[in-house]
């Protein structure tokens, strides 16, 4: 029977089983004359001579399968499924001549697992079969899909993740007091802005848009920016800060942090930013700004030295009085180790130091230095532990202060008193001594007088050296100030002083040598003015004992643009050496060691601190055994004005 | 390339060496994708990155990353994907590799945009075989096909010796692998 349907459509049975594997053939009575290979293999009672119902049970179209059904719909598809395993059948008849109807068919499977667990592989398809392509298809979608539910699934944690940022980031901008927002700069809109702007502007967050936020600012310091990265696609970033001023016409400061919106061609369309008011970190830097400028000027102004150095010993800070002690710039110092200003502080001496080191000095200690370059000066050292309250900066602070005149001052005044206890002690020991001899011995008148007069001219050196001490402490005290200046004719104050003047056993006259034309007018205490220039005069005569013309020369002169006037007294006396001219202001020194000359050595130190005091100048030119120029020099009060300049300056 | 072969490099860098390793490659890789879709085309350019970054975060040779993907998407992409379909290309690997260009055939029409490579075998003897290669891509890919080849003689349980005998890189139409195996019968 096989043979005689595949001979009918002139296809060679194997050759119609190779192309058609699943092929049944049935004759008009609807019973099987030829099976394909594999349908044999999924059907085994689909047998020859069997009714094709008994073992396919049509599943399309509807109905009774019939030969007149088959007619009927010739050119549709006919569905079977086998009865014995479900394997569903979908082909086509094909009428061939002898009433013999070829079933073309193929099972489907809408997977490669069904075909298998059915007994085949796509193996036992034929090549023009789709199925195997419909099955890949099939796969293919399905493993898109499951990529495509993969991704979506990790877009939905993604989606997760960034909502819990989102979260946490809404939940830190609240704790900060802050405001986010995103604003659409192309149409001038916030895509979203927190509520919290109405707190900082009072104007409603929903009617809120960028340009209207703006208006509020009245002041903006851009702390940063940086500009967009086209190559990396990074947007802009700034930060900046506003006065704003709210619509209650209170004022804050907001700190604003943003950065640009990028679409995906690299644009700019948005921005999102936080606002966080910063009022009152401005307040207090502001409040700390103001402490730093009054603490800077204090210690810029300051005579003593500062310097500050961190938890790490490293100088940080240094006001200009420690940068004069060291001599040392700044810039220099800025970072040098508290340790290594013992090295500073050597090289500024010539001697061997004598301060603790830093090494040793104990914290809140203090100790004394001395130093010879540029000159010699000493200095008292406190070294100071810092730490603030939250113990978040440590470190020291080093304060000096300059202590070189009041240990010179200390030095002149023990010298001083030892000076002044041997002057006094000498002609106190003389009247001590000769008024015991008065007492102990009985004398004749002469010698009896003798003894008084030693004692009486002694006595009488004491109180001219004790007057002497009262002029200068008082004059040194007062500083002028009990002075009385008054405009005075120069030439008559001279001439008062020339005729008052009495040196007994001299009978020479001073040799006055007045300015030509109107006299000088200077502005002085007469009285010790006169007594000034007694003294001179009075040394001149002491210190000229054989003779010699005695002058006083009164001259004009201008000196950096002032007018002065000298007074100039000249003698020809035993004169002085340099040393001795050096030493001719101090006090109780005396150019006549042998003492043959009486004086107390109060005489000049007394003129120096009246002309000193007078804004004037003492010159002195002496050569020994030729005589001794001494030159006073004054300003001329010139003009009536001139009165209260000079006052003020005293 | 389609998305199946840079999922199959992850998978492949995923099961050896971490999901850590993974991310550090596609960054490396410039490649922010959150994941490939089998059959939507991705840039060549996309597929040589990930090998290039691959190769310096494992400090491996790309020659030797190339071979073990090869090996890797016979035994586990094209398998695990379309197993029925390989198994229904040949029984044995000489079987599988004479109808490797049927395979590719039915491949062709389900990626529409794929280029795919073009085979034929030459019979040498019983136990060995002249492996032709052509493509369009640059050459550089022949230890991809070597691994291939190592991957579908696993897959049949027959081990097998490639040795490339003509490389596109010397200037050939295409490459030549002599490929043997043990008399198994």
């Amino acid at each position: 029977m096989r043979a005689t349907a595949t001979n009918e459509i002139g296809i060679p049975g194997s050759a119609i089983d190779e192309v058609f594997p699943f092929h049944v053939a049935i004759d008009e009575q609807l019973q099987v004359v030829q099976v394909g290979t594999a349908m044999a293999r999924i059907a085994p009672e689909l047998a020859v001579g069997t009714a094709l119902v008994k073992s396919l049970l049509l599943r399309r179209p509807h109905g009774q399968l019939t030969i007149q059904t088959i007619s009927n719909s010739y050119d549709q598809p006919f569905l079977f499924e086998v009865r014995e395993s479900g394997v569903r059948l979908r082909g086509q008849f094909l009428r061939v001549p002898d009433g013999i109807w070829f079933y073309l068919g193929s099972p489907w499977f809408n997977s490669a697992a069904e075909i298998e667990a059915a007994g085949l592989s796509l193996a036992d398809y034929p090549a023009h079969d789709p199925m195997a392509e419909l099955l890949m298809i099939g796969q293919t979608q399905q493993i898109a899909l499951n990529d495509l539910h993969e991704v979506n699934e990790h877009l939905e944690r993604q989606r997760e993740a960034v909502k819990r940022t989102e979260r946490i980031y809404r939940d830190a901008i609240a704790a900060a007091d802050a405001v986010a927002y995103h604003a659409n700069t192309r149409s001038d809109r916030f895509e979203f802005i927190d509520a919290g702007i109405s707190h900082l502007t009072g104007h409603n967050a929903d009617e809120m848009t960028p340009s209207l936020l703006q208006s509020f600012f009245v002041e903006t310091k851009e702390i940063g920016y940086r500009g967009n990265d086209a190559a990396s696609g990074r947007p802009a970033t700034r930060r900046s800060d506003h006065r704003i001023r709210a619509k209650d016409g209170s004022e804050r400061w907001l700190s604003e942090a943003s950065v640009e919106v990028l679409d995906t061609d690299g644009r700019a369309t948005g921005v999102v930013g936080i606002l966080e008011d910063i009022t009152e970190r401005k307040d207090k830097e502001a409040e700390r700004e103001r402490l730093s400028v009054e603490l800077d000027t204090i210690l810029r102004l300051s005579p003593q030295g500062f310097a500050a150095f961190d938890e790490r010993g490293l100088l940080s800070y240094c006001n200009p009085s420690f940068e004069e002690m060291t001599g040392i710039p700044r810039t220099r110092l800025k970072g040098v180790q508290l340790n290594d200003l013992d090295d500073i502080f050597s090289a500024l001496s010539d001697e061997e130091p004598v301060f603790t080191s830093f090494v040793d000095l104990a914290e809140d200690d203090s100790d004394e230095i001395a130093i010879t370059r540029p000159r010699r000066r000493t200095f008292t050292r406190s070294l100071r532990r810092m730490q603030s309250a939250t113990d978040a900066h440590s470190g020291w602070v080093l304060f000096m202060r300059d202590v070189t005149r009041e240990r010179e001052i200390d030095r002149m005044k023990s010298e001083f008193l030892s000076i002044a206890a041997h002057e006094l002690r000498t002609p106190m020991t003389s009247v001590r001594g000769f008024a015991e001899l008065l007492l102990s011995n009985e004398y004749d008148q002469a010698m009896t007088r003798e003894i008084a007069e030693t004692i009486h001219r002694q006595s009488t050196l004491l109180v001219h050296i004790v007057n002497g001490l009262l002029d200068i402490a008082r004059i040194e005290a007062g500083q002028g100030e009990d002075f009385v200046y008054e405009r005075h004719n120069l030439h008559d104050l001279v001439q008062q002083t020339v005729d008052s003047l009495h040196i007994p056993g001299d009978s020479r006259k001073v040799q006055v040598s007045l300015t030509p034309g109107d006299a000088p007018i200077i502005l002085a205490d007469a009285k010790k003015m006169i007594q000034a220039m007694t003294n001179v005069l009075s040394n001149a005569y002491k210190y000229s004992p054989d003779g010699g013309e005695i002058a006083l020369t009164i001259l004009r002169h201008a000196r950096n643009g002032r007018a002065e006037v000298a007074i100039q007294v000249s003698d020809a006396g035993i004169g002085m050496d340099e040393t001795e001219v050096n030493r001719l202001f101090e006090r109780f020194y005396r150019a006549d060691p042998s003492g043959a000359i009486p004086g107390t050595g109060l005489g000049m130190s007394l003129v120096r601190e009246i002309v000193e005091l007078h804004d004037g100048t003492i010159e002195v030119d002496s050569k020994r055994g030729l005589g001794t120029n001494v030159t006073v020099i004054l300003p001329e009060a010139t003009q009536p004005d001139n009165l209260a300049t000079a006052g003020a300056t005293r | 390339m389609y998305g199946l072969v840079n999922k199959a490099i992850e998978q492949m860098v995923r099961g050896a060496h971490g999901p850590e390793m993974w991310e550090r490659i596609k960054a490396d890789a410039d490649i922010d994708a959150e994941g490939f879709i089998s059959n939507q085309p991705y840039p060549d350019e996309m597929t040589y990155r990930l090998v290039a970054a691959a190769s310096s975060a494992l400090d491996t040779p790309q020659e030797d990353i190339l071979r073990a993907f090869g090996e890797h998407w016979v035994l586990h992409t094209a398998l695990e994907s379309y197993g029925p379909m390989m198994r229904a290309t040949g029984k044995t690997l000489r079987e599988f590799l004479q109808k490797l260009p049927h395979l590719h055939t039915r491949v062709e029409l389900i990626y529409p945009n794929l280029q795919p490579p073009e085979f034929a075998c030459h019979e040498i003897s019983d136990t060995e075989l002249d492996f032709h290669y052509w493509t369009k891509r640059p050459a550089g890919l022949e230890p991809f096909v070597e691994g291939l080849l190592y991957g579908l003689g696993k897959m049949f349980a027959t081990p097998v010796r490639v040795e490339l005998r003509q490389d596109r890189a010397d200037g050939h139409d295409f490459s030549v692998f002599r490929v043997s195996w043990n008399k198994t019968d």
